[in-house]
């Protein structure tokens, strides 16, 4: 186990270093002068210059990414050219409205998507079965910003039941976790549904129900735990999903996250939010594909010897 | 005889469930799809309105029998910016897809077909890929290029590309030690021949699906992109673009966002159920599993 986890763990500095590298020339490609911008409309050549010298930008493009490097690796993303805040600090106030949006919309995607794949695939055929299946696939080719939209007209502006905009109590984080939560639950449902079909027919359920094991025992000892090894994994993969699916959801309900920051700094070319931004959601996304690797290789233990 | 029949040993004829009974996805996904595909293409024949000329007289009118689907801020027929939107939205998969198909497919057979450096440089390209979330990947390169619709299309092209190269490869490296392929190799076959003709054409059922499965998901990234301003812009007819237009009359002229997202809805189920069809018929693992 432990070779197995070293090995994984071993790749993930190189990834997040070939996707700073990426993200750094990148945003150096954006068109426009950061330094003019941060200097302001009015500022003479002189004090362009001068902006040039103290962001590093008149060094060779190498040093340039090792300055970077060396900021990211002691926690220091820039300034952003917006607020004039350290870009950490803007993340820092920004990230707990994601985190729990994210967390809260995949807490109901498990609980509807779970329940509803199993429920469909002990009942298979039945009204229940064909229903949640519709749904799952209505749900799946729905955009998420309109289900927002449609959402926010009915509960917030005619009935009134919850807040329109930010994220104030706990009302405020009803519908975008809903409606950001609706894309994985039907996901789920689709994969736990199918993976579970897979499991029943096993023989080794066949010998469980000739144990006289309960049904609620065989269902979910037996065959759900031996259905986890896909449905843990599109719940990992689609964390990066809900992610970019909440950069949309944060701008239609105002929410002050990562997501309208993102969003924010492309509209004003704030070069060094959009770096830090995006390779905190790379950090985030590669850090759960690995939480992934490894909880499969708990579940099964075939995963580590491969 | 009769092919919607079959003979019963007692002589009793029994009629063959029809297409819908028997591949229920992908006749109604391709109906649909189908659907989408000639409203948009016939879409000035269906529509006496210009999706461009502005009559302010006419504004925020709520649906009626004139505009079925009301109209806009500016007074355009929605129902004729929906239809014109769907020839984009078809154009935008139509166009992503192939790129993606044209990047990723190439690369895969090479990096399956050769192994070793030149397989470890592009798996490793495309896992870097793969740690991006898409929709933030598409930002950050509309970001770069500027907001139009060509860069939005390039944009979720390079965020597909990933998933062929993975696919293909995957594909390749059973494909190539097969014994037709092994055979065409004694035989002398370039490696160009080999690639895309032997190994291509057996990998091409499964590439068909994963681009079927993807094309759903090209539109709502694509209005996704249109709806935060940075793919299509106004006044284009776009799905995404018209929503966020709408977005500032919410509860006053509700339709204006209403009807885009529900063309939305219709295209993209249409294309998920054709693709769930297709990967039920090509995919002998999915066979029979409904």
């Amino acid at each position: 186990m432990l070779t197995y986890l070293s090995r994984k763990v071993a790749t993930l500095p190189l990834i997040l270093l070939a996707v700073s590298f990426l993200i750094f020339t990148a945003v150096r490609m954006l068109p426009g002068d950061p330094a003019r911008v941060m200097a302001g409309p009015q500022a003479t050549q002189d004090a362009v210059n001068d902006m040039h010298e103290r962001l590093g930008l008149n060094r060779p493009f190498l040093a340039q990414y090792g300055i970077f490097l060396a900021g990211a690796v002691r926690g220091s993303l820039g300034e952003s050219l917006h607020s004039k805040l350290p870009v950490t600090r803007d993340i820092a106030e920004r990230f707990p409205y994601t985190a729990a949006l994210a967390l809260t919309s995949y807490l109901f995607a498990l609980i509807i998507g779970l329940s509803a794949g199993i429920f469909a695939a002990i009942y298979r055929g039945s009204w229940f079965d064909h229903t949640a299946m519709i749904l799952a696939i209505v749900g799946a080719s729905i955009a998420n910003f309109w289900l927002a939209l449609m959402a926010l007209n009915l509960f917030s502006v005619q009935l009134g039941w919850l807040p329109l905009l930010g994220a104030d109590s706990w009302k405020s984080y009803v519908l975008p976790s809903v409606t950001l939560g609706v894309l994985p639950a039907a996901l789920i449902a689709r994969m736990t549904r199918a993976s579970m079909l897979e499991s029943i027919n096993q023989d080794f359920v066949r010998t469980a129900r000739a144990k006289g094991l309960s049904s609620s025992t065989v269902y979910l000892k037996h065959t759900l735990r031996n259905a986890l090894i896909p449905i843990v994994t599109i719940v990992g993969l689609n964390f990066g999903g809900l992610l970019g699916g909440a950069v949309i959801t944060e701008t239609v309900f105002n929410w002050p996250g990562i997501g309208r920051l993102l969003v924010d700094a492309v509209r004003f070319r704030d070069y060094a939010v959009i770096q830090g931004v995006t390779l905190l959601t790379v950090l985030i996304v590669v850090s759960i594909n690995l939480l992934v690797d490894l909880l499969l290789g708990v579940i099964d233990p075939r995963i580590r010897f491969e | 005889m009769n092919s919607a029949a079959t003979e019963r040993p007692g002589g009793a004829r029994r009629k063959r469930p029809g297409l819908l009974r028997r591949y229920p996805n992908l006749t109604i996904g391709g109906a649909m799809t189908l659907l989408v595909l000639l409203l948009g293409v016939f879409a000035p024949l269906l529509t006496r309105y210009d999706p461009y000329l502005q009559d302010l007289s006419q504004n925020l009118q709520p649906p009626s029998a004139a505009h079925l689907f009301g109209t806009d801020e500016y007074g355009r027929d929605l129902l004729t910016r929906v239809l014109y939107g769907a020839r984009l939205s078809l154009l935008e998969v139509a166009l992503s897809v192939s790129l993606a198909l044209v990047i990723g497919v190439p690369l895969g057979l090479v990096a399956g077909y050769f192994g070793r450096g030149v397989d470890q440089v592009i798996t490793w390209c495309s896992d870097i890929l793969y740690a991006f979330p898409g929709i933030v990947l598409a930002i950050l390169i509309v970001s770069i290029l500027g907001p139009s619709l060509i860069n939005m299309l390039i944009a979720i092209s390079i965020f597909a590309v990933p998933g062929y190269i993975r696919l293909t490869r995957n594909l390749t490296l059973s494909l190539k030690e097969l014994q037709y392929t092994e055979a065409a190799r004694s035989l002398g076959a370039s490696v160009p021949r080999l690639l895309f003709l032997h190994i291509l054409r057996n990998a091409l059922a499964p590439v068909l699906v994963q681009a079927s499965l993807t094309a759903g998901e090209v539109i709502l990234t694509a209005a996704g992109l249109s709806f935060l301003g940075l793919g299509v812009q106004p006044p284009t007819a776009e799905w995404g673009a018209m929503m966020s237009e709408g977005r500032n009359y919410l509860g006053v002229a509700t339709h204006l966002s209403l009807f885009p997202g529900l063309a939305i809805t219709f295209a993209v189920l249409g294309l998920n159920l054709l693709g769930d069809g297709l990967r039920d018929q090509l995919d002998p693992r999915f066979r029979g599993r409904t």
